[in-house]
């Protein structure tokens, strides 16, 4: 060990300054930033993500001109059907639900649950790097997407539609922030968030849109579809069609403001359950520790 | 006497049906303490209740008169190096160090020097900005030795901090608890090799099955055990006609004859050092060395779980 430090070490009783609240924020923010962006899978989830550029890409290519499809029409069915309803769900489920349940895994957690930050504040820097690098390969691609879509061959480029854009980009945002908190909670409070996650967004949520009732309203994408531009398709208006017959699911419409309300008030509970769990649960050394 | 600094009363924890402690009541004093058991005893246990990571099934522990669980006024004091050798792989040792600063609280500026200079003194300053998974074993030994004592804390936990080092690696750790002690640090090693601890502290906790064997000096530990034989080792030339002569004359339990030694077991044993003595000083009897074999921890910890 060294002896003679060229920096001044700090000794007994001369023990930094701690920063307040916002310092522990930006501290877990940036922490979390560099790990997410040096994964090892960041890249494969990226070009997934961008993978719907081609569609439209594919389209002008193959297409005659007659039978040209209208540009904007194929950026709402892809934002609707492939940005909204699958890759805002998986980006969150694979960032989200590892914010900390690879910190738990890989138990690192014991470093941080020693150190003297509030859980709060560790939970929001953590998730703000997670929705900074989620919406950024989200907008990525919904952005190329929306170019690839106005602007080749024959395909309508309409620049007042930008706002549909930016519309799609809001519900994009929306999406991230709920279904992200909820698979933070996942990853703090289960031992297997994927599969729960899975489960849960590719599974239940789909599957609800059909069942007769009104359980559609226990689904995030029931929020957000609420929220949909007017052109865009209804992710629930269909009929189903079995062995033992055919009905039309009745579906009941929420109003933009209260689905606003609704996903606000999921962010916040989730958000509020994982430092409850964080501050609650033992963590140390393994899962096998309750 | 100060005021201890870990104080537990009837604690316990389980888990399920297992039993990690049980009921114990421990007093660490400040300085430089060892905790020490076999593997599985619940030294790890322990040390987790003191550091809040875990809640007590039963009793209390506190750590300068505060419960520490969810107590940032009390994590705000320690510095914890874990027994698990995890790291943010994807990190340097540097930005490992810097960003755990930094969720202490420190800003930039402090993260950084606070981080260079405990890479530092830990050795590892021309290595500090290679990625972690380049380094070995004692070099991430020393990395996790960095980030606890960045913060300049006044109680460091270190679990067993000593293993994956190597002999030379070992006697730096050795010097820097030593020096830390001497600075005034209160620190807690655990280990279950008990050669170890003795490098550093005779200030001894014995955890064996959950509960608390003995904690104190280790001289004073041994002391108590009046009812063990202790054995005392001579060596020296005519060891068969030195034998003979002792066991008329010296109050012996029993004797053994070794490879140039004779060992005495005795249950008196200040009385009986000191009637070897007057008996070595005798003309004649010259070129004999006496040692009390079984002074060390091991033997100590041998006599308590009655192995």
């Amino acid at each position: 060990m060294n002896e003679s430090n060229t920096h001044q070490f700090h000794t007994l009783g001369d023990q930094p300054v701690q920063g307040g609240y916002l310092t522990y924020v930006m501290a877990a923010f940036g922490q979390g930033l560099l790990l997410l962006i040096r994964r090892p899978r960041l890249l494969l989830v990226s070009g997934i993500t961008l993978l719907p550029v081609l569609i439209p890409i594919m389209i002008a290519f193959f297409s005659r001109d007659q039978y040209a499809s209208d540009g904007t029409d194929i950026f709402i069915q892809l934002a609707t059907r492939l940005h909204i309803s699958v890759f805002v769900p998986l980006l969150s489920l694979f960032f989200g639900s590892m914010l900390i349940a690879e910190e738990i895994e890989s138990q690192t957690i014991t470093y941080l649950l020693t150190r003297p930050s509030p859980r709060s504040a560790w939970v929001l820097g953590r998730f703000m790097a997670y929705a900074l690098v989620a919406t950024s390969l989200l907008w990525l691609s919904l952005t190329l997407t929306y170019v690839a879509c106005t602007t080749l061959a024959d395909l309508d480029f309409a620049p007042i539609h930008l706002k549909l854009l930016a519309w799609y980009a809001g519900i994009g945002i929306l999406g991230i922030l709920t279904y992200g908190t909820l698979s933070m909670y996942l990853g703090a409070g289960t031992k297997r968030p994927i599969v729960y996650g899975v489960l849960l967004f590719f599974g239940w949520e789909p599957m609800a849109r059909v069942i007769p009732g009104i359980v559609d309203f226990l689904t995030v994408m029931k929020y957000l579809e609420a929220l949909f531009p007017p052109a865009a398709p209804r992710l629930a208006d269909m009929a189903v069609q079995s062995t033992l017959g055919e009905y039309t699911k009745l579906v009941y419409s929420v109003q933009a403001t209260h689905a606003l309300l609704v996903l606000a008030a999921l962010f916040c509970f989730f958000m509020t359950m994982t430092v409850w769990v964080l501050r609650s649960k033992e963590f140390a050394g393994t899962r096998m520790a309750r | 006497m100060s005021s201890p600094i870990i104080e537990a009363k009837n604690l316990s924890k389980w888990y399920g049906e297992v039993v990690a402690l049980n009921n114990i009541d421990i007093a660490i004093p400040q300085g430089v303490t060892g905790l020490l058991g076999p593997n599985g005893a619940g030294k790890s246990t322990f040390i987790k209740l003191a550091l809040g990571l875990f809640s007590p099934s039963r009793g209390y522990v506190h750590v300068h008169g505060a419960a520490p669980r969810n107590n940032r006024k009390v994590l705000q004091q320690i510095g914890y190096c874990p027994e698990v050798d995890q790291f943010h792989e994807t990190m340097t040792g540097y930005e490992f160090v810097y960003w755990l600063n930094r969720q202490w609280g420190m800003r930039k500026k402090d993260a950084i020097e606070t981080a260079e200079s405990a890479c530092e003194r830990v050795g590892m300053k021309d290595r500090m900005h290679d990625l972690i998974t380049t380094y070995s074993k004692g070099m991430r030994q020393r990395i996790k030795l960095a980030q606890a004592l960045a913060p300049a804390p006044l109680l460091l936990f270190l679990d067993e901090p000593m293993a994956g080092l190597d002999p030379r690696g070992r006697e730096e750790i050795f010097g820097l608890i030593r020096q830390l002690g001497d600075e005034g640090l209160s620190v807690i090693v655990s280990s279950h090799i008990l050669h170890e601890v003795e490098q550093v502290t005779d200030q001894v906790v014995l955890i064996y099955n959950g509960i608390v064997l003995a904690q104190g000096r280790v001289s004073e530990i041994r002391d108590v055990l009046d009812t063990h034989p202790r054995t005392i080792r001579i060596a020296g030339p005519n060891l068969r006609t030195l034998a003979q002569e002792i066991v008329g004359n010296v109050d012996v339990l029993g004797l053994e004859l070794g490879d140039g030694h004779v060992d005495i077991r005795t249950r008196t044993p200040n009385e009986t050092f000191e009637q070897l003595n007057q008996w070595l000083a005798k003309p004649g009897h010259t070129g004999y060395t006496l040692q009390c074999t079984d002074d060390d921890l091991q033997s100590v910890f041998d006599y308590l779980v009655r192995r």
